[in-house]
């Protein structure tokens, strides 16, 4: 009998340092905030990648590390990718299904949940460029800067982002070369029910709007339909080094959007509808598809300011990690977005950027039919 | 230029795998699209070509005009799409229809066709065959018109251009994997050229009009489908 207990209890220990390790590994690979919870028949793998733009790639960096960890045979593995320290769902490993988190995988991911130990400093490269083409005295006006920022979680979904931005080359107008605070916020991402996300923004984004934003969004990550609101209260600011310029808060957008995955090929369709940006109603259409690397989408929009077309991409930069230790990560942005419009002269139903994507952008990528197709 | 084809005229080629196209096009003022009295003309070609299905890709093409820059500025920029409507098969050409979208009030870059090409693999290397029929007429928008205020026009009554419009006709011959000749007829003029493949993403062409000047196009074609860096580093260090 009392060998029996020895062996078990031996089997126990052996099992933590393999997940000991296991955690190590993965973290030193880029993953963090780390658990391995490992049963006899099924074992779940806990983790954020902040390098790659979809979880797809993280996933399959995390198997290979799995398979070649050593002898040990990982009975039906699943992983629970998470986005700003929140778990968004469960993914088989052989087959990337998806499915909700149990109560127990719930209450084990908030025991383990150390916003400030389990984490990097992870210092963001993100360049940001704004053009006009067009004006026959200067063809190629651009606005490109360098941010460099980073992001610290406080709390389990809350997080604050700040940096500096450093102006690199201007002639679209007459902001200075001067160093000045990039984009900061508080931010706090939530799955407070399964399939419904919410994302809260307070601070100074992209485009010079500074103020409030929220977004919902309902999506079944299993499923092809989704859709969700946005909705924002902001104003313009303008930094020249340390000398604020700001105007009142007074610009409220609201917007809903519907969203469906065609059955092929990775590509959606979505229909926005409502008053975007400087109180322009009307609608937008897009028309999105997914690769491994990128993603590209065909847009028109019309509006009471006019009409317009044009295109989008977004990918994430080259190399990604430039640099990595225990406590700090310097890498490239995980996503760099760029959108062209047609009509450049009348700002046909805007938007504002937040310095991370918004959530239709984002939970796209989790969706197990796009996982499944890249397999 | 920008998509996939002989010197000026496109063919029904698809590249597989390569969703991602940078084409950089050199025309001489004598050959160019534009027909102005001012006659300064000289194209520099730019187009990125994405591919949005396996059936449907999306082009977008800047014609700079160096010599003017202070009258066009970046100049005429326009959207089209190529849809595969017949892959290849052993005795059947591929089949693709090139559309602009209407709606620019000067449509010059506008051009609709459709073409079917032919590859033939021999002992001696590869021919392929193609021919194609480009509309003559286009939509343009009426000056200060609403978006879709359209009509219809002779393209040729229109700011004289005549690119693309009516039956043309290009043939190329391989004899090696990496490179080889080619002529066509692009509805006004016989042209000819050469051009050379690296590693199939690398491409560069040169080639005359009616042996009299000098035109160049080089471009990159890329796949959409890779991982990260840090994933694929991690790939080879196992292999």
């Amino acid at each position: 009998m009392k060998k029996i207990w020895i062996k078990i209890l031996f089997c126990f220990f052996t099992l933590i340092i393999k997940a000991q390790e296991l955690k190590e590994t993965l973290y030193n690979a880029g993953f963090e905030n780390v658990q391995v919870l490992v049963a006899n028949d099924s074992s779940v793998v806990f983790f954020e990648h902040r390098e790659f733009r979809i979880p797809y790639h993280s996933m399959q960096l995390a198997k290979l590390i799995l398979d070649n960890s050593g002898e040990q045979h990982y009975n039906k593995l699943s992983f629970i990718p998470m986005y700003h320290n929140v778990p968004i769902g469960k993914y088989t490993a052989e087959a990337y299904n998806y499915s909700s988190l149990t109560q127990s995988e719930t209450e084990a991911f908030r025991t383990y949940n150390k916003v400030l130990k389990n984490y990097r400093l992870s210092l963001r490269i993100q360049p940001e460029v704004i053009s006009r083409f067009g004006f026959y005295s200067d063809p190629f006006q651009t606005k490109f800067n360098i941010n460099l920022d980073s992001r610290i979680y406080i709390a389990r979904g809350l997080s604050f982002q700040t940096g500096i931005t450093v102006p690199v080359v201007n002639n679209l107008d007459n902001q200075n070369l001067q160093l000045r605070l990039a984009p900061s916020m508080i931010h706090y991402f939530d799955q407070p029910w399964d399939h419904n996300f919410i994302s809260l923004s307070i601070g100074s984004f992209y485009n010079n709007r500074y103020g409030i934003d929220f977004e919902y969004r309902n999506a079944d990550l299993s499923k092809r339909w989704s859709f969700g609101f946005a909705t924002g209260l902001t104003g313009f600011y303008w930094l020249n080094g340390l000398s604020l310029y700001n105007e009142p808060l007074d610009d409220i957008y609201l917007k809903a959007d519907l969203e469906y995955r065609l059955p092929f090929e990775n590509l959606s369709l979505k229909l926005t509808a409502g008053q975007f940006l400087y109180k322009d109603k009307g609608l937008r259409f897009d028309l999105v598809k997914q690769y491994a690397a990128a993603e590209i989408g065909l847009f028109a929009s019309s509006t009471n300011i006019g009409t317009t077309t044009g295109f989008q991409f977004a990918f994430s930069l080259f190399p990604g990690k430039l640099y990595r230790n225990k406590k700090l990560e310097v890498r490239t942005t995980e996503e760099f977005r760029w959108e062209y419009t047609y009509n450049n002269f009348e700002p046909v139903a805007h938007d504002y950027r937040l310095g991370i994507p918004r959530l239709p952008d984002v939970l796209r990528q989790y969706n197990q039919n796009f996982m499944s197709s890249l397999k | 230029m920008g998509k996939p084809g002989y010197m000026t005229t496109p063919s029904a080629d698809w590249l597989e795998g390569k969703q991602l196209g940078f084409t950089f096009s050199y025309l001489p003022n004598e050959y160019s699209i534009f027909k102005t009295p001012v006659n300064k003309n000289t194209l520099n070609f730019y187009n990125v070509r994405a591919s949005l299905t396996s059936f449907m890709e999306v082009n977008l093409s800047i014609a700079h005009r160096p010599q003017i820059p202070d009258k066009v500025g970046v100049g005429d920029r326009q959207l089209d799409f190529r849809f595969r409507l017949l892959k290849e098969k052993e005795f059947w050409p591929a089949l693709v229809l090139g559309w602009t979208p209407p709606g620019s009030v000067s449509p010059v870059l506008a051009h609709d066709y459709l073409v079917a090409t032919k590859h033939f693999i021999t002992p001696v290397g590869n021919f392929s065959a193609s021919l194609g029929y480009g509309s003559p007429y286009v939509l343009v928008r009426k000056p200060q018109g609403k978006f879709l205020e359209l009509q219809i026009k002779k393209k040729e009554e229109y700011k004289g251009v005549k690119y693309l419009t009516g039956f043309y006709g290009a043939a190329s011959y391989m004899p090696v994997n990496f490179g080889g000749i080619m002529i066509e007829h692009d509805t006004q003029t016989f042209n000819t050229g050469i051009f050379v493949k690296y590693n199939e993403w690398l491409y560069l062409q040169a080639y005359t009009f009616e042996g009299k000047k000098i035109a160049l196009t080089t471009s990159i074609n890329l796949s959409l489908d890779f991982s990260p860096k840090a994933l694929r580093k991690y790939e080879k260090d196992l292999d």
